[in-house]
């Protein structure tokens, strides 16, 4: 293929492109102008991660379907930074369900920042299958990892979807709380798994998903996972250790009683 | 100092308009020289050549946005200069940038005489104008500013994962776009 001809090209594009594209701060061109907020980078890169994770589970989880593909972000008109609780009730509006994001937890989790998010189900073909928002909020704690709260719909797929299988299951305030901590290995694609890989992967909750990234990853995560008012929620711990999942199942137990009104 | 104030200046054919101008703009119009150059030495020289073409043709020109002039211009320099160069040195990452986007482009021989640089220029003009904000800012980081991913994906505020499946996608958008157009790839 011709370098010089795409470097020609490029060469003479209009110059509205340019200026736009300078014209481009980070905080202006992922929020309308009317309601931007300013989140702090490292809460912006803290979204980043945990998206970048839930895109890898979400691959890992459709996978299996012959119809669906993948889900993955997608450029939809609301996807917005917001730094204050006072906005829920237009992130309400936007996503277009109820979501419950508390203030505070006990452990000393407090709500640092909210991204709504455009995300796809992705067909065979990459065709948008099915468009939704959701919802990534960040919490802080003085001297720990930020944690996150993943909110997304209920999501009828077609040929349905299967989970990766949860350590433990816990009912609490009547909602069935699936827990997990999970080891996760991000591989760029073109990785070759090796031996002690497929025999991590066959006692369980090793996991190895394909991302479009250069380098290796290796993380512990844990997951608390639940449905509540037809919304999934996700509760996460980058940077998992023995006393994450009781951590995060405290969490889920404040953040179910704070739906029900308690 | 002002885009006004220092095009003033080059209309008074004031010595001044040059520092001005670097002063102001001298940031992007270094990095996107130096992003396709690969070399400091051969980006500051297409920098002052930058200065020069400014002085140039302002006035008559009285651009706006300043920025945007400046640019294209050590661009279009930069690009030449590579090209002209490339047998001697290559900057494996304006390479790579371009070969992303070749994969998705005619070949020459099937585009010679159908498509010329400027047609094609026209129809990816027209494809930026379909895109949401944040794929335009994607493909013009990475393109014409020729900027590495992770910088672009840290200024977007998204994953390097993210970044590269949005543009990977925004390519086949515009294949397809291509494909419609009757452009053979």
């Amino acid at each position: 293929m011709n370098r010089e001809l795409v470097s020609r090209a490029l060469s003479g594009l209009d110059d509205r492109h340019i200026s736009d594209t300078m014209c481009f701060s980070p905080g202006v061109m992922r929020d309308a102008p009317e309601r931007t907020v300013h989140m702090k980078k490292k809460r912006i890169l803290t979204v980043a991660l945990a998206a970048a994770l839930l895109l890898a589970l979400g691959v890992t989880a459709y996978a299996v379907s012959g119809i669906v593909r993948s889900t993955g972000t997608h450029a939809m008109p609301k996807a917005a930074n917001y730094a204050s609780l006072s906005d829920l009730p237009v992130v309400e509006k936007d996503v277009g369900y109820p979501v419950t994001v508390p203030e505070r937890f006990s452990n000393g989790c407090r709500f640092a920042g909210l991204r709504v998010e455009g995300e796809a189900v992705f067909g065979e073909n990459d065709e948008p299958v099915k468009e939704y928002y959701s919802v990534l909020v960040t919490y802080s704690r003085p001297g720990a990892a930020d944690r996150c709260l993943s909110i997304s719909p209920v999501l009828e797929l077609p040929g349905g979807a299967e989970a990766p299988e949860p350590s433990e299951r816990r009912i609490i305030g009547g909602v069935a709380v699936d827990l997990s901590r999970d080891h996760y290995k991000l591989v760029p694609e073109g990785y070759e798994k090796t031996e002690a890989d497929r025999e991590m992967e066959a006692a369980g909750h090793y996991y190895i998903s394909f991302v479009d990234a250069e380098e290796i990853t290796e993380r512990d995560y844990a997951f608390a996972g639940f449905v509540l008012n037809s919304a999934n929620y996700m509760l996460m711990d980058m940077d998992a250790d023995d006393s994450s999942p009781d951590d995060l199942a405290q969490m889920a137990a404040e953040l179910i009683a704070a739906a029900n009104g308690e | 100092m002002t885009d006004e104030e220092i095009i003033d200046l080059f209309f008074e054919r004031s010595e001044q308009a040059i520092s001005a101008l670097a002063q102001s703009h001298g940031g992007p119009v270094r990095r996107v020289a130096l992003n396709i150059l690969g070399d400091p030495e051969d980006a500051e020289e297409c920098v002052n050549d930058t200065w020069l073409a400014a002085w140039n043709s302002i006035p008559p020109a009285r651009p706006s946005p300043l920025r945007t002039y400046v640019c294209k211009i050590a661009r279009n320099l930069a690009a030449k200069r590579y090209h002209a160069d490339r047998a001697q040195k290559r900057n494996s990452r304006y390479d790579v940038a371009l070969d992303e986007l070749a994969a998705c482009l005619p070949d020459r021989d099937g585009v010679e005489d159908t498509v010329a640089a400027r047609e094609l220029a026209g129809i990816i003009d027209g494809f930026l104008d379909t895109l949401p904000r944040e794929d335009k800012f994607l493909f013009m980081r990475r393109y014409w500013f020729a900027d590495p991913l992770p910088e672009i994906a840290e200024a977007a505020g998204m994953s390097y994962s993210a970044a590269a499946v949005r543009l990977h996608r925004v390519r086949k958008k515009l294949k397809k776009i291509l494909l419609k157009e009757g452009v053979p790839v």
